[in-house]
C-alpha cells in the first residue's frame, strides 16, 4: 500500500483503507462494548458476582449454547444425508424441466425466511395438508413447533444448497472416469467406491461445516418456530434477553459466547473446507451406465419428485394464501406502503455499504501478493464471526445510553444487513477482479488508459455481472430481514418484514400471508432488478 | 428490462411520498398528542382501544395515538429502553406485579387521581399507579373437545401427557408471569418440580397473550392460559358457550391491571385527565367487552349479562407487590432451567 503513488491515494488508498479498517473497528468496539457490559465493575447491581463466565454456571445459557449446536448438528446432517441421493439423481439424468427445477432450489437464497417459514406453516401445521394426513392415518399428533420445526425449516433452506454443491461435484468428475467406468463394467458398488466416494470425501465436510455454520447463528427460524426455552438457540437468548428482559448483561454475555463460538467454527470450517468453483454449470448429466435399470430410474424419479413436492409444495402455499389475503382483506395501504418504502431504503443503504467494503477490499486483494495477501481476509473474517445480532447486541450496548436507538433502527439494519453480505460479494467480486488484473492488467497500461477509461471500457463490462448479483443478493436478503431488525426496530415504524411479524403476533395469519406475498414480490424485484438489469442479459 | 426498472423506481417514489405523507404530525399539528404505550391486544380492532380514543379524543381536543410493542411487559421494557427520550405520557397495561420494578425504573409520575373508590378484591393506595381493570388468570379450554377437565392445579400437573396446553412467556408477558407466579405461590420451593412436570405437556411458549390465544383457537392446543373472563368474549361476541375456564381447587392468581404517567411526558394535565376517563363511567363500561376483564368501577347493574354469570374462583392469589421482585426473579430463573430440558 505504501508503494502507491500518491495521486492514487484519494482514488485508492483511502477507500481501501476504510474498507479493511471500518469492519475491525466495528467488530472490536462491539467486542469492547460486550465485555464492559458482561463484566461490571464491582459497585454493578448485577447479582451473581463478577465473573465473566460465571454465566455457564446458569443451566439455562448450558442448554441455550447445547441446544446451538445440536439443532445445527442435526440440520446438518439432516441436509448433508437429504442432499445424497437427490444430487445422485439430479446428475444422472436429464430430462425437461430441470434447469427450472435447479432454478428452483435458488430460491430460498432471495425468499424471504419469514415468508419460507409463513409457507412451512400453511404446509406442515396443525391446519395444514400434511398434519390431517398423518392423524387421519392414526400415527398420532406432532408439532411443528420446537426442534422438529426448526429441523424442518433448517432442511428446507439448506438442502438445495447442499444439493447445488454435490451436483458440481458429480459434474467436476472427468467423463473420462465414467467412460473407463463403463468400459470396465463397474457396478454401482464399485462405482461408488472408486469414482463418487473420492469426490464426496472432499466436498462433504465442506458441506457439512457450511450448513452447520448457516444453522448455529440461524434466527428468524428460531424465532418462529422455537418453542420456548426448551428451544432457544443462543442467537434467540440474546435477543430475548434485550426485547423480552431488559437483562443487558445476559445480552452481553451470551453474545460473547456467540462470536467465540462463530470463530471456533469458522476457524474449522476453514480447515475441512475447500474451495469450490462456485460457476453455474449445474446443466448436463454425468454419462453413467450403472444406473440405467427401470428401478433405478424410477427410484431417482422418485426422490427427485419428493424433493421437488418438499420444496415447492410451502412456497406454493404461500402464494395462494398470500393471493387470497391481498384480495380477500382489506390492504392496510397506509402500513403496508410507508413500511415497504422503510425496508427498500433499508436495502439500498446496505448495497452502499456492501459496496463501499466489497470493492475496495477486492482491489486490495488482488494488489498484494503473498502474506499480505491474507491479511485482506482479515474484515471479513471478522464479519463473519459476528453474527448481525451479536454485533447489534454490542451496538446497542454502546448506543443506548447516548442515543434512543429508535431513531438509528433503520440505519443500523442497513449497516449490519451490508456488513452481513460483504463475505458473500468478496466471493463473487475477488476473483472477477483477479481475472481482469491477470487478463487486461498489462493492456491497461501498454495502451496508457487513464483510470476512468480503463473503468469504462475495461472494469465496468467485466464485472457488472458479480457487482449486479452481489447487489442483487445484498438487496434480497435485506429486505428479508428479520434479524436485525427485530433487535431495534420501533413498533410504530416497521419495516415490511417486522410489520408481518406483528400480523403473525397479533394472529392475523391471513393478512400477514398477504404481506409475505408482497414482500417476496419486493425483495425478487430489487433481485432481478440489480441482477439482470445492472449485469445485462447476456453479459458471459 | 427497462420498463421493470422504470415500475420499480414509481414503486420506490411513490412508497416514499406516501411514507412522508403519512407521518401524524402532517395532520395533527394543531392539536397536542397523547401518546399511549399500550399492549398489543388492546390496541386491535376488537380490543378496548378504539373506542377508549374515540371517547377520550371527544372530551379532551386532542389525538390519542397508540403504541403497542408486544405483550405487556414487552411493552414496559421498550419504555425502560427508550427511557428519558421516550415519546410515551401514559404506559397502559402494567401489571401489579411489576410495580416494583416500575418503581425502581424511576419512569413514572405520582398523579393526583382517587383510586379509593375503586372496586377491586385487594386493597390498592398507590399514589401512582392507577388499576383499571382486573381479572384471575385461568386455562382455558373448549368443552367440546377436552372432556376430562382438572379441576385442582394439583390435577392439571399430573394430567396424562397428550393434554397440551399453550402458555406465555414470563419475561414478555403478564399472563406469562402470572402463571409463574401461581406455581410460586402454590407450591413455593417445590414450583421447579412442578414446571418439570408440565413440561411435556407445553406445546409452546409464546411471547404474548395474543399468540397464545390464537394458537388455541387455531386448535394447536387444548387450553390457553388466559383469563377466567375470557369465556365472557365468545359468548358475546360469538354465541358460543363452549368455551370455559377451569377453575382450580387451590385458587387462582390475579392480575390488577395498571395505567401511569411517564416523567418525561410533554402533556401531564392530558394524561391525567386520561388516566380519569379510563376508570371514568364511559371506558368502565367499554372495558368488559373489549378487554374481557372485570370493570373496576362499574355498578353491577350495568355489567353485562356474560360477565354477572361467569364462574368465580374461590380463592384469590396475589403476592405482596413489595415483595414480587425477588420472588420473580428466582422463579424465573427456575422456570428457564426446568424448561430448557
Amino acid at each position: 500500500m505504501l508503494k502507491l503513488a500518491r495521486r492514487q491515494l484519494f482514488a485508492f488508498g483511502i477507500p481501501a483503507a476504510f474498507a479493511f479498517l471500518a469492519p475491525l473497528i466495528l467488530v472490536l468496539a462491539s467486542l469492547a462494548a460486550l465485555w464492559s457490559m458482561a463484566v461490571p465493575d464491582t459497585g454493578g447491581d448485577a447479582a451473581g458476582g463478577g465473573f465473566p463466565f460465571a454465566v455457564l454456571d446458569d443451566i439455562y445459557v448450558r442448554r441455550a449454547i447445547s441446544f446451538t449446536l445440536m439443532q445445527a448438528a442435526l440440520s446438518a446432517i439432516l441436509s448433508t444425508l437429504l442432499a445424497l441421493p437427490l444430487a445422485r439423481a439430479l446428475a444422472s439424468r436429464d430430462f425437461f424441466g430441470k434447469t427450472a427445477i435447479l432454478s428452483l432450489f435458488g430460491a430460498p437464497f432471495i425468499l424471504p425466511v419469514i415468508v419460507a417459514i409463513l409457507g412451512l406453516l400453511a404446509v406442515w401445521g396443525k391446519t395444514g395438508p400434511v398434519h390431517g394426513l398423518v392423524t387421519g392415518l392414526g400415527y398420532g399428533d406432532f408439532s411443528i413447533y420446537g426442534l422438529s420445526g426448526i429441523l424442518l425449516a433448517h432442511v428446507f433452506f439448506n438442502l438445495p444448497l447442499a444439493c447445488r454443491i454435490l451436483l458440481q461435484g458429480w459434474l467436476a468428475i472427468p467423463p473420462e472416469q465414467w467412460r473407463l467406468a463403463t468400459q470396465l463394467g463397474m457396478g454401482s458398488g464399485a462405482i461408488a467406491r472408486h469414482i463418487e466416494w473420492p469426490m464426496l470425501k472432499e466436498r462433504l465436510p465442506g458441506v457439512f461445516a457450511i450448513v452447520f455454520l448457516l444453522c448455529a447463528t440461524s434466527f428468524t427460524v428460531v424465532l418462529a418456530l422455537g418453542g420456548g426455552p426448551k428451544a432457544t438457540t443462543i442467537e434467540l437468548a440474546i435477543y430475548q434477553a434485550i426485547r423480552y428482559d431488559f437483562d443487558l448483561q445476559r445480552a452481553a454475555l451470551l453474545a460473547f459466547l456467540q462470536i467465540l463460538l462463530c470463530a471456533g467454527l469458522a476457524l474449522v470450517s476453514r480447515l475441512i473446507a475447500r474451495d469450490h468453483d462456485t460457476g453455474d454449470s449445474l446443466g448436463g448429466a454425468v454419462p453413467r451406465g450403472d444406473r440405467s435399470s427401470r428401478l433405478a430410474r424410477s427410484f431417482d424419479g422418485a426422490v427427485i419428485t419428493l424433493a421437488l413436492i418438499f420444496l415447492a409444495l410451502p412456497l406454493l402455499a404461500a402464494f395462494i394464501r398470500g393471493m387470497q389475503g391481498l384480495l380477500a382483506y382489506d390492504l392496510e395501504i397506509s402500513a403496508l406502503l410507508p413500511a415497504t418504502a422503510r425496508s427498500i431504503a433499508v436495502a439500498l443503504g446496505s448495497c452502499a455499504v456492501m459496496g463501499l467494503i466489497s470493492l475496495p477490499l477486492a482491489q486490495l486483494s488482488i494488489h498484494l501478493k503473498g502474506k499480505t495477501k491474507r491479511l485482506v481476509e482479515l474484515p471479513g473474517f471478522a464479519i463473519m464471526v459476528a453474527p448481525p445480532i451479536a454485533l447489534g447486541a454490542g451496538l446497542f450496548i454502546l448506543l443506548n445510553q447516548h442515543i434512543p436507538i429508535d431513531r438509528l433502527a433503520l440505519p443500523l439494519t442497513a449497516l449490519l444487513n451490508g456488513l452481513q453480505a460483504v463475505p458473500f460479494a468478496l466471493i463473487l467480486i475477488g476473483p472477477a477482479m483477479g481475472q481482469i488484473k491477470r487478463d487486461h492488467g498489462r493492456q491497461i497500461q501498454q495502451l496508457g488508459m487513464s483510470r476512468s477509461t480503463a473503468i469504462r471500457l475495461v472494469h465496468w463490462p467485466l464485472m457488472r455481472k458479480p457487482i449486479g448479483l452481489s447487489l442483487g443478493i445484498t438487496a434480497a436478503l435485506s429486505i428479508g430481514d428479520l434479524g436485525v431488525i427485530a433487535l431495534f426496530g420501533s413498533p410504530t415504524a416497521p419495516t415490511l418484514p417486522l410489520y408481518l411479524y406483528q400480523q403473525m403476533g397479533a394472529y392475523r395469519m391471513d393478512q400477514a400471508y398477504g404481506s409475505g406475498l408482497l414482500l417476496t414480490a419486493v425483495a425478487f424485484a430489487f433481485f432481478l432488478l440489480f441482477d439482470k438489469g445492472l449485469a445485462g442479459r447476456d453479459q458471459t | 428490462m427497462k420498463a421493470l426498472t422504470l415500475a420499480l423506481l414509481a414503486t420506490t417514489g411513490m412508497a416514499i411520498v406516501a411514507s412522508l405523507a403519512s407521518t401524524p404530525s402532517a395532520f395533527a399539528a394543531d392539536k397536542p398528542t397523547l401518546t399511549v404505550y399500550a399492549y398489543d391486544s388492546f390496541n386491535t380492532e376488537w380490543g378496548p382501544g378504539p373506542a377508549i380514543k374515540e371517547g377520550f379524543e371527544k372530551t379532551c381536543d386532542c389525538v390519542v395515538e397508540y403504541v403497542a410493542p408486544g405483550d405487556a411487559t414487552e411493552t414496559f421494557n421498550r419504555l425502560r429502553l427508550e427511557g428519558s427520550s421516550s415519546k410515551a405520557d401514559v404506559l397502559l397495561g402494567l401489571d401489579s406485579n411489576l410495580v416494583a420494578d416500575a418503581d425502581k425504573s424511576g419512569l413514572f409520575e405520582p398523579n393526583s387521581i382517587a383510586v379509593d373508590g375503586l372496586k377491586l378484591p385487594v386493597v390498592w393506595n398507590s399514589s401512582t399507579y392507577v388499576p383499571f381493570d382486573w381479572g384471575y388468570f385461568a386455562f382455558v379450554y373448549d368443552s367440546d373437545k377436552v372432556k376430562t377437565v382438572p379441576t385442582s392445579f394439583e390435577e392439571l400437573v399430573n394430567a396424562p401427557d397428550d393434554l397440551k396446553i399453550v402458555i406465555e412467556d414470563p419475561r414478555s408477558s403478564t399472563p406469562g408471569l402470572g402463571l409463574l407466579l401461581w406455581v410460586k405461590n402454590l407450591y413455593g420451593e417445590r414450583a421447579d418440580e412442578i414446571w418439570q412436570k408440565l413440561s411435556p405437556r407445553i406445546v409452546t411458549v409464546t411471547k404474548g397473550w395474543s399468540e397464545a390465544y390464537g394458537m388455541f383457537l387455531e386448535g394447536q392446543a387444548d387450553m390457553v392460559l388466559s383469563y377466567t373472563t375470557s369465556p365472557a368474549y365468545h359468548i358475546e361476541a360469538e354465541n358460543k358457550t363452549n368455551y370455559k375456564a377451569a377453575l382450580f381447587s387451590e385458587g387462582h392468581y390475579m392480575q390488577v391491571e395498571l395505567a401511569a404517567v411517564t416523567k418525561s411526558s410533554q402533556n401531564k394535565a392530558l394524561a391525567n385527565q386520561f388516566l380519569s376517563y379510563l376508570i371514568g363511567p364511559e371506558a368502565q363500561k367499554i372495558i368488559p367487552t373489549t378487554n374481557w376483564m372485570y370493570p373496576v368501577a362499574l355498578p353491577d347493574a350495568d355489567w353485562p349479562a356474560s360477565f354477572k354469570d361467569l364462574a368465580r374462583p374461590g380463592k384469590a392469589l396475589l403476592f405482596d407487590t413489595g415483595k414480587v421482585s425477588n420472588i420473580r426473579k428466582v422463579a424465573l430463573d427456575e422456570w428457564l432451567g426446568a424448561l430448557s430440558k
